[in-house]
């Protein structure tokens, strides 16, 4: 191939993920979530409470675990991918506006871990004590509809986000082996996982046969093996350590948080982001998710092989697996086998645990609150306080997405 | 009666061929600094910002199935206006770029990674007026 020997330049000093300039440990002290859920309304959105609503529940929520007046707050982040025009500010002006900036992010499905990073470095710089990471959707039934897409993708029928996630799951099965009842059986351990949380949609155990035999949607992903869009909000408290020491005895400490876009040779991060115009081939395409993941373990200090918990970009079947190897729990072409195995499920003496949540496969995913409520299961964990599913002495936890724009998100918890 | 009139179901992509002999390509550009090939068209290279090595090429002949699906709803927002279910995959180029396409084949069972792929025209649909929309897709060498 002509291009072959072309050289992907990556210029280190240049990524926005590079470690910050002070390392101050930054608190969470409040997780809140609001049910991920659909409604029997023909979209599927529940007409009773609105946008603002919801978040205002995940908001009271966090402020009520913490034990923390909304007052205190110095910054709110507020992540949604298709909620209104100043959406943080519309939910948070009842709370008593207090002049503090209100930055509304839509980061795809980064937003959440977006946020977070934001907090980080807000508090960090001296901007503020404590910050509010708030994220909220309500998004209507069926394929995600997103003007990303170039219109030469629509006309050709392209602009669906399984094409990516089926592809994916087909290059695996090509270059691993894996099968679709494998892809049945992440499913199956996530919706077992998700019976025992009351944040979770799906909250009943399916078979493998279910699975399979659900409508074909995308070969060889069915119904059943996609996430389903649908509406939930999660907000979580921010502070510095000396301020967390005043309202827990219990803080669990942000390790890291970082955030990145694909590079050349990332095919995966690259089909999300059509305005790549073609991906540079390569026989070890690096992907986005090893990337970022690698930062986060840098400036973690800790590794995958030390984390409890890993709360993963499951928007598919396929995609748990491919996530578990490239955040680098086990090797490329091994989860099939960790699924079959029951390792990385929920009553396993191994660790980590993935989505012990029951993962979006279960919960469903209003984009814009999906990676908050990730942080805020690991936070519930990490403080004991996750009742049926808790999992005795996690210590550390990782919450990780990856979505349009090929925008990746690792954030490392721990206590 | 006359042959119906093909139009492109988007300009730019590729050419519409006078007669079945000529080859069919499609339109991209390419770095000359960088030798990295671009489909669609760009008019600045993605690797190294240049705006002024960035030149119109033909491209996309061959290549090798690099993963496939076949998509049985129809994508959303209504732009779409061809057969369902269809065939859907990337195929990475001879040229060395890996792109999304159209692919002409729907039973998955006939398909493998790594099978070569040739570049065809294919009509999508019959317009209003009586054309035949056609569209680039890759054929598997079965």
């Amino acid at each position: 191939m002509s291009s072959a020997s072309l050289t992907i330049q990556r210029n280190e000093r240049n990524y926005s993920y590079r470690e910050g300039r002070t390392m101050e440990k930054i608190a969470i002290i409040g997780a809140g979530i609001h049910p991920f859920n659909r409604y029997p309304d023909k979209r599927g959105i529940n007409p009773a409470m609105s946008f603002q609503e919801i978040g205002r529940s995940a908001v009271d929520k966090a402020l009520k675990h913490a034990g923390i007046s909304f007052k205190e707050m110095g910054a709110a982040y507020c992540s949604t991918m298709i909620g209104p025009v100043s959406a943080g500010h519309s939910i948070l002006a009842p709370f008593g506006l207090n002049g503090m900036p209100i930055v509304n992010i839509e980061n795809a499905c980064a937003g959440g871990g977006t946020c977070i990073r934001m907090g980080v470095d807000a508090i960090r710089g001296g901007r503020a004590d404590v910050v509010l990471a708030l994220g909220i959707d309500k998004m209507p039934q069926g394929f995600i509809k997103m003007d990303i897409w170039p219109s030469w993708m629509e006309k050709t029928g392209q602009n669906l986000t399984p094409f990516g996630f089926a592809s994916r799951g087909r290059r695996h099965m090509a270059l691993y082996g894996t099968t679709r009842e494998q892809f049945a059986r992440v499913i199956v351990k996530n919706r077992k996982q998700g019976v025992l949380n009351p944040n979770a949609m799906w909250r009943t155990p399916v078979t493998e046969e279910e699975v399979l035999n659900a409508p074909m949607v995308c070969e060889p992903l069915t119904s059943f093996m996609l996430c389903s869009p649908n509406e939930g909000a999660a907000a979580l408290i921010l502070c510095t350590e000396a301020k967390a020491k005043q309202f827990t005895t219990k803080p669990v400490y942000v390790a890291a948080a970082a955030v990145g876009t694909p590079i050349e040779g990332s095919i995966f991060g690259g089909m999300a982001l059509p305005q790549m115009h073609g991906i540079t081939y390569t026989d070890t395409p690096y992907e986005i998710t090893t990337f970022v993941s690698q930062k986060a373990y840098e400036e973690a200090g800790i590794g995958p092989h030390d984390l409890d918990i890993v709360e993963l970009q499951d928007t598919d079947a396929a995609s748990e697996i491919i996530e578990t190897e490239l955040l680098g729990i086990c090797e490329m072409g091994e989860a099939p086998r960790l699924i079959d195995e029951g390792v990385t499920a929920f009553g396993s003496s191994k660790r980590p645990i993935v989505n012990i949540s029951g993962g979006l496969t279960c919960k469903g995913e209003p984009v814009g609150a999906s990676g908050l409520a990730m942080i805020a299961e690991i936070v519930y964990q990490l403080r004991g306080e996750a009742g049926p599913r808790q999992l005795e002495g996690a210590r550390a936890g990782l919450g990780h997405t990856i979505g349009m724009g090929g925008n990746c998100s690792v954030v490392i918890v721990n206590r | 009666m006359s042959e119906r009139r093909k139009v492109p179901v988007e300009p730019g992509l590729f050419d519409i061929p006078a007669s079945p002999e000529e080859a069919i390509y499609l339109n991209g550009s390419i770095c000359a600094a960088c030798g990295r090939y671009f489909f669609p068209k760009v008019d600045r290279c993605h690797l190294c910002g240049s705006q002024e090595n960035i030149r119109d090429t033909k491209l996309g002949r061959k290549g090798k199935l690099w993963t496939y699906t076949n998509c049985c709803y129809a994508p959303p927002g209504g732009g779409y206006k061809g057969k369902i279910p269809f065939g859907l995959g990337l195929v990475a180029l001879d040229e060395g770029i890996i792109i999304c396409t159209r692919i002409n084949e729907t039973d998955t069972s006939k398909l493998k990674v790594g099978m070569e792929a040739e570049l065809m025209l294919e009509t999508l649909y019959t317009d209003e007026e009586g054309n035949d929309v056609v569209c680039f897709t890759y054929d598997p060498k079965k």
